[in-house]
């Protein structure tokens, strides 16, 4: 009798367990707010490429062109520093007060991360050379995104907000495939395509935040009612 | 309680004590007794740095911990099967 109550104590313990396992991991796997900064940095990157191109095209002198050159190619690195390294740091900072979970994460293999590039940037080239319609190039582009996002989410243990971004960005791509009005729609290449893919991108950075901050705080609350765990006077053993 | 904390750390890489008090939901120095134990006996790592002027700890599960709760995992499954 006593056995059998151990037993069914031992199995009802283990089942908590795993489910907490359960519930920490997509806990740490939805902690979405530091794609707000990112959204920032979308927006700050697009405002200042909108008005170096505009300046270009204003006053195209050979010296103003290199000047934008050499400002363009520097602002595409430093928002690559900004997102790979800057970014991570900072957005700890919206969990300080709950704490740091760190995954064991796999690294995104260089030969995706080449053919998610190529993928984006080649809709996008090919509608600057006015080769496919600004349509095809938003779906195209948002597209890989969706797919490159889904997938690295997969190995860097962000998967809830991989899976939202995803199919965000998918429904974007099916809408503007299907011939949803795109902002801008009609104005030059940097407004109808370069503009609205980035509007596009921020705001499905914008919904995957908040959708899936929404979902973290659910999942913390089912954490907390699974409260207590075991024995909570430190000096008794757990058994 | 230790049970979940290693629980816990076997599913991380690594895990500050503010994100076990998150979870568990216990006061500082209670967690901090079950952390000193699991330490004590080597089935954790502690990790202590300053970030800015602020310490921050960390753990991590040890090769030994990881094994031994493994074993113990096992032993409680076969022990309660489903």
């Amino acid at each position: 009798m006593e056995m059998a109550k151990d037993i069914k104590k031992q199995r009802s313990d283990l089942e908590r367990l795993s489910r907490l396992e359960r519930l920490v991991d997509r806990y740490a796997q939805s902690r979405s707010l530091g794609l707000l900064l990112f959204v920032g940095l979308i927006v700050v990157a697009t405002v200042l490429a909108v008005v170096l191109m505009e300046l270009l095209s204003r006053k195209p002198t050979w010296w103003l062109i290199g000047m934008v050159m050499l400002l363009m190619v520097g602002m595409s690195f430093v928002g690559l520093w900004l997102t790979i390294k800057v970014l991570p740091k900072y957005e700890r900072r919206f969990y300080k007060k709950e704490g740091q979970i760190e995954l064991k994460q796999k690294k995104v293999p260089i030969w995706a991360f080449v053919a998610y590039v190529v993928a984006f940037l080649a809709p996008i080239a090919l509608n600057a050379a006015e080769i496919i319609p600004t349509r095809w190039a938003l779906t195209l582009a948002l597209a890989s995104l969706a797919v490159f996002v889904f997938y690295a989410s997969g190995k860097e243990k962000n998967r809830v907000l991989g899976l939202v971004f995803c199919v965000v960005s998918l429904l974007e791509a099916a809408l503007t495939a299907v011939g949803a009005p795109t902002p801008f729609a009609g104005n030059d290449w940097l407004y109808s395509c370069f503009v609205a893919l980035m509007i596009y991108i921020a705001l499905a950075s914008l919904v995957t935040a908040v959708v899936v901050h929404i979902y973290n705080r659910v999942i913390l609350r089912k954490i907390k009612e699974m409260r207590p765990f075991g024995e909570c006077e430190a000096n008794k053993s757990d058994s | 309680m230790r049970l979940t904390i290693l629980k816990i750390l076997t599913s991380a890489k690594e895990v500050d004590f503010n994100f076990l008090l998150t979870t568990l939901g216990v006061t500082k120095g209670n967690l901090a007794t079950h952390i000193n134990k699991l330490e004590s006996t080597g089935l954790i790592e502690v990790k202590k740095e300053f970030r800015g002027k602020i310490p921050h700890t960390s753990y991590k599960i040890t090769r030994t911990g990881q094994r031994q709760f493994q074993n113990y995992w096992e032993n409680i499954k076969n022990l309660a099967p489903q």
